[in-house]
């Protein structure tokens, strides 16, 4: 029994052993193995008992030993197993970490991708597919697909790279070189991408070169930046080379940069010796010996100093002559990054110009001297005249006064006799007297209108009118202006008429009396001048700016007219048509020439158009503005009176007295009427009266005494207020009535508003300024002259 | 006479004043009687010169006056008013009769184109 008990227990040991020191390649396979080994390990077990308790017979242990066995076995292969797993699970686990890994690198490798604008791709050994990144696609703007074809690449590339690319490409699978190409994808929606391709060479292969492995940079953004660059330096080379200076660039360290094609024209031989890199006292000392420049006297290097410094110090403009005679301008400017540039201007044809104008220049300057003198000359000649003017003018003026004065000394005693022929002529005389004293009151009548006429214009030369300016009524003028002629015309049997044009203003402010005076004037000499036909006096107006009107007055006949030598001169004094018209006609031959300064002293004109023999027409403009309607306070006066007073009015004038009864009568008054101042007397005595309006200059008792006396009488009536009616309205004599007792006056012209006035102020309480009315003169005489 | 000549023959302002204030018949009658008054007057200053009465001239010159610039005969008034104060002498007077003539007969045509207006 113990011989064979070491060699199976030894053998199961040792499988036993080997089995629990195995690795587990493979855990299946492993626990078979295991299974098998712990089997025959609890047979041998059993085998190995029964020989050694010699128990064969008896069953009972036979049968335990077995069970013994049996669970030895199970505890060993229980055991086996729970080792097996814990083995396994720490291997998942680590491949689990390790999986984690992986992704994360994975994801931060798609991450770096993406943030660079960075694809790669991997080219399958054919070389004709390839597998691409994500961000490859993103960059191609294509799908993601498992595998991208060569024929793929070529559609995305643009159409102008692709050439390019395949050669390049061919070139690095023959020679195995890296291949390096920017060029652009068009993505499927038409976008330009720049793109960086980069392929590492690869192994050698059968000859070929495969398994290329490559990256695609997206550098749209930066190529589009260096091809704005590019834009921008040509922008500014074209500008260098279109400026019409000279351009010539030197870098920080004052060496040769470039300079412009203008510059290279201008200075050819200077243009052999400025290679790019040259330093400026370099290129100088060179130009020296090229004898381009001359040292102007100093020693070179003294002056290339002296140069050299001005050149840095830039900004400063010299002008010079070239030894060839050119005229050059140059200013050196220094730039940001310590550069200098340095601009030539030719202004040799500037020059030539400046010298020329300067010519010029001189020229004109000579000229004004000769203009300054003469001025000088014309204002000393000036000076003579206007002394000579001045003297003119005061002899004219002196001729005016005298014609003035010499008028009223020749018009005083030509007056008187004419009254006296007059009177004669009221005598009894014969026929042959009779006949006399007319043709001596004719010729006297003449006399006198050209006397009167040199008066006038005596006054007008020497400044004596001046016009005025009042309110009139337009049509109202010229209406009287020309009634005042109609009896004149009427009897030489011309028809005269007066014609307004619509719109007429109804008033003016101006001057009508010199405006009918002048009217008179024309339609005097139309009627004058006219022998049959007709006379039409026209009135029309321009408005103008600033409430300025101008009054226009034509006056239209159908006389002989006149020849154009005449128009000339008709309004120059002393001037008519000719002698034989002033024989004819008579006049002074002043008329027109008054209408002329009276038109100019109201700021018009005055003019004619005529022609012989067709008839004339004479206008005249006035200045005038715009007037308002004329005063006529009667309106308001006209209102109703308390009750009717009775007024004694005491008028010799019957036609005054006839006025003033008409008025009162009018105003609800009651007037009795006396024609002396006794007769006022009685009736005051005789009757109460309101008020009395006594007239101051009456036959047999005048006014004041009449007052006088009234004032004595010795009842109240001798309170009665008296208002004076005068034509004298001198301070002096309006005194001697107030003296007299009287307690108001009213001059005439009598107007009826001031009249109605006054006769309400003393005899209506409530119209009285004053406290009413008290006996005695002297208190009420007070009360009115204050 | 300048004075007279300055003078419009008629003073419209005051012909408006008394148009105001009166019936139309009422100055009507009295504007044609001024006429005949004025020349009145006339024959009374040429009496008076003639009797050599230079205050009597001066009397009726005053009240021709005071009638003519009432009623708005403005020249015939200043040629009134003229030989009232201004001329001393009859011989002064006189000389300016031939003009007062004169100038009521030119009045009195003026006044009748009013009269026909009014």
């Amino acid at each position: 029994m113990t011989p064979p008990m070491p060699n199976p227990t030894g053998a199961s040991s040792e499988a036993l052993l080997e089995a629990m020191q195995a690795p587990p390649p493979a855990a299946g396979a492993l626990s078979f193995r295991m299974f098998l080994a712990s089997v025959l390990a609890a047979a041998a077990t059993v085998v190995a008992v029964e020989l050694l308790t010699d128990l064969q017979k008896d069953r009972i242990v036979s049968l335990l030993m077995l069970a013994f066995g049996a669970v030895v076995v199970m505890i060993v292969l229980t055991s086996m197993l729970i080792r097996k797993s814990r083995h396994a699970i720490a291997l998942a686990n680590a491949l689990a970490r390790q999986n984690d890994q992986l992704a994360q690198t994975t994801r931060l490798l798609g991450d770096a991708q993406r943030i660079g604008r960075l694809g790669h791709w991997v080219t399958d050994p054919s070389g004709e597919f390839a597998v691409w990144s994500d961000e490859l696609f993103e960059i191609a703007g294509l799908e993601p697909v498992d595998q991208v074809a060569f024929a793929k690449m070529l559609d995305i590339i643009h159409p102008e790279d692709v050439g390019a690319y395949v050669r390049a490409r061919d070139r690095s699978r023959a020679t195995g070189c890296a291949f390096i190409q920017e060029l652009r994808f068009v993505t499927p929606n038409g976008q330009v991408r720049w793109v960086r391709i980069e392929a590492n060479a690869s192994d050698e292969a059968d000859g070929v070169f495969r398994e290329r492995f490559g990256i695609v940079q997206d550098i749209t953004e930066r190529k589009l930046a260096e091809i704005n660059a590019d834009q921008a330096r040509l922008l500014l080379m074209d500008a260098i080379e279109s400026l019409t200076n000279g351009f010539v660039l030197f870098d920080k360290d004052d060496r040769f940069v470039m300079s412009n094609t203008m510059f290279r024209e201008m200075f050819p031989a200077w243009t052999v010796l400025m290679k790019p890199g040259i330093s400026f006292t370099e290129l100088m000392r060179r130009a020296y010996e090229h004898g381009l420049i001359r040292s102007k006297g100093d020693r070179f290097e003294e002056w290339l100093a002296r140069k050299t410094a001005w050149h840095l110090g830039g900004s400063r403009m010299i002008e010079h002559r070239e030894l060839n005679g050119r005229w050059i301008q140059s200013v050196d400017h220094r730039i940001s990054d310590g550069g200098t540039v340095c601009l030539v201007t030719d202004i040799t044809a500037f020059k030539t110009v400046q010298a020329e104008l300067e010519q010029k220049l001189a020229y004109v300057e000579a000229i004004r001297s000769d203009l300054e003198q003469q001025t000088q000359e014309l204002e000393a000649r000036g000076a003579e005249l206007r002394a000579a003017r001045d003297a003119a003018e005061a002899a004219n003026r002196a001729k005016s006064d005298f014609l003035a004065i010499m008028s009223h000394e020749i018009r005083t005693p030509l007056s008187g006799m004419v009254g006296m022929v007059d009177l004669l002529r009221g005598t009894s005389l014969s026929e042959e007297q009779k006949r006399y004293t007319a043709l001596a009151k004719e010729s006297a009548d003449l006399l006198l209108e050209v006397i009167n006429d040199i008066l006038d214009f005596s006054k007008l030369e020497a400044g004596r009118l001046q016009s005025e300016c009042i309110d009139f009524d337009v049509p109202n003028l010229v209406e009287s202006a020309v009634s005042f002629m109609g009896e004149k015309a009427r009897r030489r049997g011309l028809d005269l008429k007066v014609s307004l044009a619509p719109g007429l203003p109804q008033y003016l402010e101006g001057d009508p009396t010199r405006i009918r005076q002048v009217m008179l004037n024309l339609v005097g000499n139309a009627i004058k001048f006219t022998e049959q036909g007709s006379i039409e006096v026209r009135a029309s107006h321009r408005q103008l700016d600033g409430g300025v009107v101008d009054l226009r007055i034509e006056v239209i006949d159908t006389g002989i007219g006149m020849s154009p030598e005449i128009l000339a001169q008709i309004f120059d004094p002393f001037v008519q048509a000719d002698t034989s018209i002033s024989r004819k006609y008579g006049g002074s031959g002043l008329g027109l020439a008054i209408c002329r300064q009276l038109c100019t002293i109201m700021g018009g004109s005055i003019g004619v158009d005529s022609e012989l023999g067709r008839g004339s027409r004479f206008w005249f403009e006035t200045k005038c503005r715009c007037g308002e309607a004329l005063a006529l306070p009667a309106e308001t006066v006209v209102a109703s009176v308390d009750r009717p007073l009775d007024i004694l009015v005491a008028e010799d004038s019957p036609i005054i007295a006839t006025l003033i009864q008409s008025l009162l009568v009018k105003q609800g008054f009651r007037p009795t009427m006396v024609v002396n101042g006794a007769e006022a007397i009685a009736a005051i005595s005789d009757k109460v009266y309101d008020l009395v309006l006594m007239d101051v200059q009456m036959p047999e008792m005048d006014g004041i005494s009449a007052t006088k006396a009234i004032r004595q009488l010795p009842g109240p009536e001798r309170c009665v207020p008296i208002i004076a009616l005068t034509a004298n309205a001198l301070v002096g004599q309006r005194e001697t009535y107030l003296a007299a007792g009287m307690n108001d006056y009213v001059t005439k012209p009598i107007q009826p508003p001031l009249l109605f006035a006054a006769i309400r102020r003393w005899a209506l309480p409530q119209y009285a300024d004053a406290p009413p009315l008290q006996a005695g003169g002297n208190g009420q005489l007070e009360m009115f002259v204050s | 006479m300048i004075a007279a000549h300055d003078q419009p023959l008629l003073d419209q302002d005051q012909l408006d004043l008394l148009r105001a204030a009166l019936d139309p018949g009422a100055l009507r009658a009295m504007l044609a009687q001024l006429p005949a008054a004025a020349a009145d007057a006339l024959a009374a200053i040429t009496a008076a010169l003639a009797a050599g009465d230079l205050d009597g001239a001066r009397k009726a010159a005053h009240v021709l006056k005071g009638s003519c610039s009432s009623l708005g005969a403005a020249r015939l008034a200043e040629i009134a008013r003229d030989i009232e104060l201004d001329r001393a002498t009859t011989a002064e007077m006189a000389a300016c009769l031939p003009l007062l003539s004169e100038t009521i007969e030119a009045t009195a045509d003026a006044l009748s184109r009013v009269v026909e207006r009014a």
